[in-house]
């Protein structure tokens, strides 16, 4: 009986022990459902867009509109917040869209080439200061879609395509190339912000940071977050391509990257042979800037100095003073151009105001200029070949002058002239302003 | 034997012709085991009121009974009843029982598997299971100690509010507390109840032969195998609270005639889900202890044993938490394909060997010497996440009160979408972060395959030694001479590891917490690839040791005893880094300074014996206290700085108490203060929400801290009827901070250690129970082998535990630097105020039966605690998140606060069953 007895609790034991009935490891890899599986996109990013009237656009509850698309940024450096940027193809985009979203870390799954269908039941598309944007409500306007259900509606599919970003110029730039994925080449950052990081050191403001080119393409903003992690590094200083989100703040361009993998500058900085961005003039007083000649042949009013919104500029305005003749010549000081081989000299003309068939402006160069202003007729002045703001384009629009070559004109002393020649008395006096004239090696 | 017998027949028919003619019965109690008479055993004669008691040789006497029939009704604690019936059949007869046997009984031990051990630590990095002292008085005899320890343990009482670190367990002469914070680890021989039942506590002050001891007192456990009577038993138990059933089965062999004796047990703890939600148990113990007896000098024991407990914890919570999801909630766990998995499990094993030798010198002096290894693990895990979502469910800005924080502009549509998702699932979303890791890719789509998301655990492994030689002497027939050596030699190994890379191939070794630039936790070797096992995040050693050397007299007089004791202790520590942090790349790698420190203590004691009945009981000490090792660093997961004006801590004590002591009632009174002098308190833990959205493992010191415990004890006991047994406890104390320390904060993640200066907490009372209790039970034992007991049970007067981050002169600085101009004194003191818990009211029942079949014993005993299932907050924490007064303005003046307290909720109805076969 004792035997039995002991026999029995040692068996009893060792079953315990045999059997840990408790499962506390050995957990199994969970099967990840696709919650893409069964559904079909049934419109493209395209004949979303093309719903836009103008204002709010609510795609209502029960809508069954489903496009697909890729995403492009990423949130991973904080750089880019609650918003996730989209275009219909990683390769060969056309369109793209800015989805407002109320989540962070969201590139933990939404990572960049990551296909996503969107299902637009409950969603709101509208411009966002310019920028088209599906979102949630917020009071009247598209506001971010919940944490809680932004899933719902970016439905993750198991593809990653590799993204090639759109290798543009600055001639592109437009709404239309909007939240897509794009690729500069040959930009530097601005010479009056080298030294500087990508943001600010001792607080968490955004940051514009402004690039040239090289290549006589426009200025461009990017914009950094003082909440991304790369805010303290230094900003490259050479020249070399930028990959970036093309965005906007109204009619201002910006630029997202989404690391500073997006920034390769290796190369050495391009170097203006002349530059002017007329940063040293004053609104609506006669330009006087050391080594310029600003001479008014005829009429009463100057090449004035022009501000808008941070923006400087040189104008010429005759409207109103109601003279049969107004006309003013700024030019430039000797630029040396005998090293050169390939001289461009590029700019940016913008008019308000514009006559049918009637363009003002001329850009004229000399290489025998003497340099004072009695000298001015007698000067051998050439017309250059520069597209400029006139009756087709709207008012205050910026116009790039295109890379106009200087080539013919190689000297030692090469002066640029800007020639217009009006009537304000018959009303051909349109508003013209000159943005950024740079002169440089190709 | 019958010479004794005719001695006192004789004698007592001189006595009795003295008296009225009437019947004598009598007879000697002796032990079943040992022969030894028994003491103090409790006789009655059914119909009787009058109790007889047996005097040292055993005898008892009952004298005036009448003729008639009757039962001899033997009542004695610890051993079987025994019901014997009588006949007198005439005046003047003299009726002698001769010898008779008491069993010992062990079953109405009350288990300490009733007791709820704290799972829940009030420090959420801790080590669980440490701050209970239950534990520690189970074996006292004390009304008042025997309530503290089964009826409000479960409430978190403490005796005179002293943290566990205060009283230390002995095991075969071994000290049993950690170096690391002073307090025992009970789960290191949890699961091994029958072979540990043989204990005393010697209560606070009270000289303990073995040790000096600490204010708690000093509960010493017996495992030799000499000391377990010959058995074997098996038992099964079921439950709801920690774990669901347990199976334990034991034989030992007594000691037998060739000198050997041996003893094993080996036993089974499990639960798939235990009281709170996910929280799994899975828990087996093993047992064995064998002695030779080689003279009647000398004897060897070996004791061994081994308890691995891997279990699943659960959070403390919010009241917004409580209310959306019950009381049982758990935020740790979640589902994983149909699995319910706990991302924090708590793992220990740490087997233990003694080696002992006793030595009877003389049959006036002992010695004992005992020499002990320990090695093993304990395991804590939790989620790891880097650059990604945070993975708590209850994070703050997932609830629905983050979206309603804006009072004059809530977001009601996102908060009513935080309440359904909480509502919902609101658990760990294992699913997806599987799905995270395995589909992550970079920017140009090339797969990545390091883990974001990824469980580890944080690891503590021990290699101690221990060695300790014991002096008692008699040195005359009135003093009693202890003296003691203690020698512990620790290597401490902690570190992280890595247990589930989540669907990932490995994890990159950077602090996700870090400024950029510092995020390497090794430089030694960075950007090192992290796979499943491997230690990574920080790892360092402790080296300590300390030895401990005591002398004690005890004089023992008949009016008078008393003891003088004093001990010398000298410590020491040394951190020895294995990393160099990125953040803390000077001073972290390698050894750092070696911390030493000496200390002692005085105690003195006198029992006056007014008279038999009454006793008056004093105790005074003065003992100063190394700091323990984690109150030695300020962060030794990241750097070698030791904590600021770092001292010993020094104790000044005293109680005073009187005894009552009759037959039928037995009552104590005492009176307690104890002032700690330069304390040390260190808290870790998890800070959300710093610097915006930033999130770090923060190390939060308090230096020179002063604290008052005093109070009174009230124990009575009253034996109604010799079956019927009142006993009653009242404990009333004020445990508060007595100073204003100095308080630092030292991150995981940045540098360098700051000063807040001084906390202003003096009066804030602390937070380590109910400060008053009041208990009242009785205890029915049947004749018949079966017993009933119920005590009801009021604890009040428990506190909140303050944050003294709040308590600082930033508290009323903003951002800036400079004070807020628009503080209101009244309002500040109302935000600053301390929450006092509500009393709680617990009822509780116990009883059991035993019976005999054949030669086995087959019984069982149960329990159940919280009968009315009161709901009630057992402990909880101020969140440190709004630092200071415009922020706590602004979260307390909202319905639902951001970062309201997190507490802990007590137990509603638990029971206990346990049923045995003995043989």
């Amino acid at each position: 009986m004792k035997k039995l007895f002991l026999l029995l609790s040692i068996g009893c034991l060792l079953a315990v022990f045999q059997t840990s009935c408790v499962n506390d490891d050995d957990y199994s890899i969970p099967n990840i459902v696709d919650p893409s599986i069964d559904i079909k996109p049934n419109i493209t990013l395209d004949g979303v867009k093309q719903m836009y009237t103008g204002s709010l656009i609510e795609f209502g509850a029960d809508s069954d509109l489903i496009f697909e698309a890729y995403v492009v940024s990423s949130d991973e450096t904080g750089n880019i917040y609650k918003v996730m940027y989209l275009q219909d193809d990683p390769t060969d985009p056309t369109q793209g869209i800015a989805i407002s979203i109320d989540a962070t870390n969201t590139y933990v799954k939404y990572n960049v080439g990551r296909k996503v269908y969107v299902k637009l039941a409950g969603l709101y598309m509208n411009a966002l200061n310019g920028v088209l944007t599906i979102g949630g409500l917020n009071g009247s306007n598209v506001g971010r879609i919940s944490e809680f259900t932004y899933e719902d509606h970016l439905v993750r599919t198991p593809e990653t395509m590799m993204v090639t970003p759109k290798l543009i110029t600055s001639a592109d730039f437009s709404p239309a190339i909007h939240s897509m994925l794009v690729k500069l080449e040959d930009y530097q950052l601005i010479e009056t912000q080298l030294g500087d990081a990508y943001a600010n050191y001792d607080n968490t403001f955004s940051v514009n940071r402004t690039l040239v080119s090289c290549s006589g393409g426009e200025n461009v903003v990017m914009r950094n977050s003082g909440f991304a992690t790369f805010k303290s590094q230094t900003f490259p200083e050479g020249r070399g391509s930028v990959v970036a989100v093309f965005s906007a703040y109204n009619s201002t361009n910006q630029l997202f990257i989404r690391s500073t993998e997006d920034v390769q500058f290796e190369g050495t900085r391009c170097k203006a042979l002349f530059e002017e961005n007329f940063s040293s003039v004053t609104d609506n007083q006669k330009i006087e800037l050391p080594g310029w000649i600003n001479f008014t042949q005829a009429g009463t009013r100057d090449w004035n100095g022009g501000e808008f919104n941070d923006d400087k500029y040189a104008k010429f305005s005759p409207f109103g003073a109601n003279e049969p003749e107004n006309i003013g010549w700024l030019i430039t000081p000797a630029i040396d151009l005998n090293e050169t081989t390939d001289p461009l000299l590029t700019f940016e003309s913008a008019t308000a105001y514009p006559v049918d068939g009637f363009q003002p402006l001329e850009i004229l160069v000399s290489t025998d200029f003497d340099g004072t202003e009695a000298g001015i007729p007698n000067a051998t002045w050439n017309v250059l070949n520069a597209t400029l703001a006139g009756p087709g384009n709207s008012n205050f629009e910026v116009v790039p002058s295109g890379e106009v070559s200087l080539a013919s004109n190689i000297s030692d002393q090469v002066y640029i002239a800007y020639r217009y020649t009006g009537n304000s008395a018959d009303n051909q006096s349109p508003l013209m302003q000159i943005y950024n004239i740079k002169v440089f090696e190709k | 034997m019958k010479i004794k017998f005719i001695t006192f027949s004789i004698f007592f028919c001189f006595m009795v012709s003295f008296m009225h003619a009437q019947s004598v019965i009598r007879g000697v109690i002796v032990d079943n085991e040992t022969d030894l008479p028994l003491k103090d055993v409790q006789l009655s004669v059914k119909g009787f009121t009058k109790i007889y008691t047996t005097n040292e040789q055993g005898v008892f006497e009952i004298d005036n009974l009448p003729i008639g029939n009757h039962m001899l009704i033997i009542n004695y604690e610890d051993y079987l009843n025994q019901n014997i019936p009588f006949a007198i059949k005439a005046d003047n007869e003299e009726l002698d029982f001769g010898i008779i046997v008491l069993e010992r009984n062990f079953e109405d031990d009350n288990d300490l598997s009733v007791i709820t051990l704290t799972e829940d630590d009030l420090d959420e990095n801790g080590s669980g299971g440490t701050e209970n002292i239950s534990g520690l008085l189970q074996s006292s005899r004390d009304a008042f100690l025997q309530a503290a320890a089964f009826n409000i343990g479960q409430a978190r009482f403490r005796v005179r509010g002293y943290d566990s670190n205060q009283g230390t367990i002995l095991i075969n002469g071994i000290s049993m507390n950690k170096l690391y914070d002073g307090r025992p680890q009970w789960n290191n021989w949890g699961g091994l109840n029958d072979v540990f039942r043989n204990q005393t506590y010697i209560n606070g002050l009270q000289p303990s032969s073995q040790i000096f001891g600490g204010v708690l007192g000093v509960s010493s456990f017996d495992t030799r195998a000499s000391s377990y009577r010959k058995q074997t038993k098996v038992s099964y138990s079921s439950s709801n609270s920690n774990y669901t059933g347990r199976v334990m089965a034991s034989y030992s062999s007594g000691l037998q005639s060739n000198g050997w004796a041996y003893a094993v047990l080996g036993s089974g703890r499990f639960a798939n889900e235990g009281y709170f939600e996910g929280s799994y148990y899975d828990a087996w113990s093993g047992f064995i202890a064998i002695e030779k007896k080689i003279s009647d000098k000398h004897s060897l024991n070996l004791t061994a044993f081994i308890a691995q407990n891997k279990r699943g914890k659960s959070s403390p919570n919010t009241q917004e938490v409580y209310d959306l999801k019950g009381y049982k909630y758990n935020s740790y766990w979640g589902k994983q394909a149909g699995d319910d998995r706990n991302s924090r499990y708590r793992d220990i094993n740490e087997p233990t060997f003694i080696l002992s030798h006793y030595w009877n010198l003389s049959d006036k002096a002992s010695l004992n010497t005992n020499v002990a290894y320990q090695f093993g693990h304990i395991a804590n895990s939790r989620l790891g996440f880097f650059n990604a979502p945070n993975p708590d469910p209850t994070y703050y800005k997932k609830l629905p009160s983050y979206f309603l924080r804006d009072e004059s502009n809530p977001d009601y549509a996102n908060a009513y979408l935080a309440y359904e998702n909480f509502r919902d699932y609101g658990q760990v979303t294992w699913e997806d972060y599987y799905d995270i890791n395995m589909n992550r890719y970079d920017v140009n789509g090339n797969r990545l395959e390091n883990s974001l998301y990824y469980q580890y655990e944080d690891r503590v492994e021990d290699n101690l030694f221990s060695a300790s030689s014991i002096l008692n002497a008699s040195l005359t027939n009135d003093i009693i001479l202890d003296a003691g050596v203690y020698y512990k030699n620790l290597t401490s190994n902690n570190f992280a590891k890595m247990v589930d890379l989540l669907g990932g191939s490995y994890f990159i070794d950077l602090d996700p917490f870090a400024d950029p630039g510092k995020m390497q936790n090794n430089l030694n070797d960075p950007n090192r690839k992290v796979y499943t096992d491997d230690e990574f995040l920080y790892s360092y050693d402790i080296n300590a040791s300390t030895l401990n050397t005591f002398a004690q007299l005890q004089f023992q007089y008949s009016k008078i005893d008393f003891n003088v004791s004093g001990s010398y202790t000298n410590t020491s520590y040394q951190r020895d880094g294995n990393y160099r942090n990125g953040t803390f790349a000077d001073n972290s790698f390698g050894k750092g300074e070696r911390q030493t420190f000496n200390d002692f203590g005085v105690k003195a004691g006198a029992t006056y014996k007014i008279t038999g009945r009454h006793l008056i009981l004093g105790n005074i000490g003065y003992i100063t206290q190394a700091p323990s090792i984690r109150n030695t660093f300020a962060n030794a997961r990241v750097n070698n700085t030791i904590i600021p004006n770092i001292d010993s801590e020094k104790i000044a004590t005293g109680d005073i108490s009187y005894y009552y002591r009759a037959p039928k009632f037995k009552g104590r009174i005492t009176g307690y203060y104890t002032k700690y002098q330069d304390g040390i308190e260190t808290s870790f833990f998890f800070a959300q929400g710093l610097r915006g959205d930033d999130s770090d493992f923060v190390s939060e010191m308090l230096t020179g801290v002063d604290r008052r415990h005093m109070g009174m004890e009230l124990s009575l006991e009253y034996d109604v009827t010799s079956t019927i047994k009142l006993k009653g406890a009242v404990a009333m104390g004020e445990y508060i901070y007595d100073n204003n320390p100095n308080l630092y904060l030292q991150s995981s993640s940045a540098e360098p250690l700051i000063s807040y200066g001084q906390t202003y907490i003096k009066d804030y009372k602390l937070s380590n129970g109910p400060q008053n209790a009041y208990s009242l039970g009785f205890e029915y034992r049947d004749p018949d082998y079966w017993w009933v007991g119920a005590n009801a049970n009021i604890v009040s007067n428990n506190y909140l535990d303050i944050a003294p981050v709040l308590r600082t002169e930033n508290f009323f600085l903003d951002s800036e630097g400079l004070p807020f101009n628009d503080i209101d004194e009244n309002l500040a003191k109302e935000l600053l105020r301390q929450e006092k818990f509500d009393s709680a009211f617990l009822v509780n029942l116990q009883g059991g039966k035993s019976w005999k079949v054949n030669q086995y014993y087959i019984g069982f005993f149960a329990s159940v605690n919280n009968v009315l299932g009161e709901l009630y907050k057992s402990g909880g924490f101020e969140q440190s998140r709004n630092a200071n007064y415009q922020r706590l303005k602004e979260d307390k003046g909202r319905q639902t606060p951001l970062f309201g307290p997190k507490y802990w909720y007590g137990y509603d109805t638990t029971y206990f069953l346990n049923v045995y076969v003995r043989l």
